[in-house]
């Protein structure tokens, strides 16, 4: 009599056994790989949107600058035409008005202050 | 300088601020918000058709390069590389020549037989590639339809 097939049947119990508790952990690590990955994407995602958030924060306050700026050269120089505009007329009137230099003397009397 | 051989995690953790700087010097279409699909990355990583490098200086990461390689649909027995995106921060340039002739090496290593770069015409640095080896053989043209 033989014993071999009941060595036989143990081995292979055993083996059984032994791949299941392989392909349990297989699992196991495939499920924990596949979570530290998800985990990773959702860190990265949040961290694309902060700096996301925090670009757009700087993109604004640029804007804002740039935009100021250019209100403060318009107003600067509307000002400026204000002020030529309203010297050129109160020469005029000094020059030409009431008691003022005959029209060929204010003129280059105008010339002169100008510069001209 | 070290260039090395990393993962795209390492990108967007460490270098998000790079991406954004990347973004706004050469991205021909500014009005097209960046949008990087992280998930599609890590993908693509897992399924080993990612590799990225990285240039660091005194542990910084201050430049990378990432290429899709693939076999070529039209050469199935030839495993190529695509550049995706390849930047080095502004103030850290003039190493750009080693650092592309580094990942040529790991992606050769890699098995690949081609590498390609696509080049902005604002930003044209295809001299450096050519002085590398690399000839021009296509052009990329792109028209928006929205």
């Amino acid at each position: 009599m033989s014993d071999a097939p009941v060595i036989g049947g143990v081995v292979d119990f055993a083996k059984g056994a032994v791949e299941t508790i392989t392909g349990e952990r297989a699992r196991k690590e495939k499920k924990a790989a596949q979570k530290a990955q998800d985990d990773a994407i959702a860190r990265q995602e949040a961290l694309f949107e902060e700096q996301k958030k925090a670009e757009d924060e700087k993109q604004a306050q640029m804007d804002l600058e740039q935009s100021r700026a250019e209100n403060t050269r318009i107003t600067k120089a509307k000002r400026q035409r204000q002020k030529a505009q309203s010297a050129r007329g109160r020469s005029s009137t000094i020059l030409t008005g009431k008691g003022g230099l005959p029209p060929t003397e204010a003129t280059t009397a105008r010339k002169s202050l100008l510069g001209l | 300088m070290k260039f090395s051989e990393e993962t795209v995690s390492v990108v967007f953790e460490e270098g998000m601020d790079l991406l954004f700087q990347h973004y706004k010097e050469v991205s021909a279409f500014q009005d097209i918000a960046l949008e990087p699909d992280i998930k599609q990355y890590h993908a693509a990583e897992a399924a080993g058709a990612i590799k990225t490098f990285t240039v660091r200086e005194e542990g910084e990461l201050v430049g990378y390069a990432a290429f899709f390689i693939q076999s070529n649909a039209h050469y199935k027995s030839s495993l190529q590389a695509v550049q995706d995106v390849i930047f080095i921060r502004k103030d850290k340039r003039g190493h750009g020549y080693k650092f592309i002739d580094y990942c040529d090496q790991q992606l050769k290593e890699h098995g690949c037989q081609v590498v390609y770069h696509h080049v902005k015409f604002s930003h044209d640095w295809s001299p450096m590639l050519e002085r590398l080896g690399y000839q021009a053989v296509d052009k990329v043209l792109a028209r928006r339809l929205d």
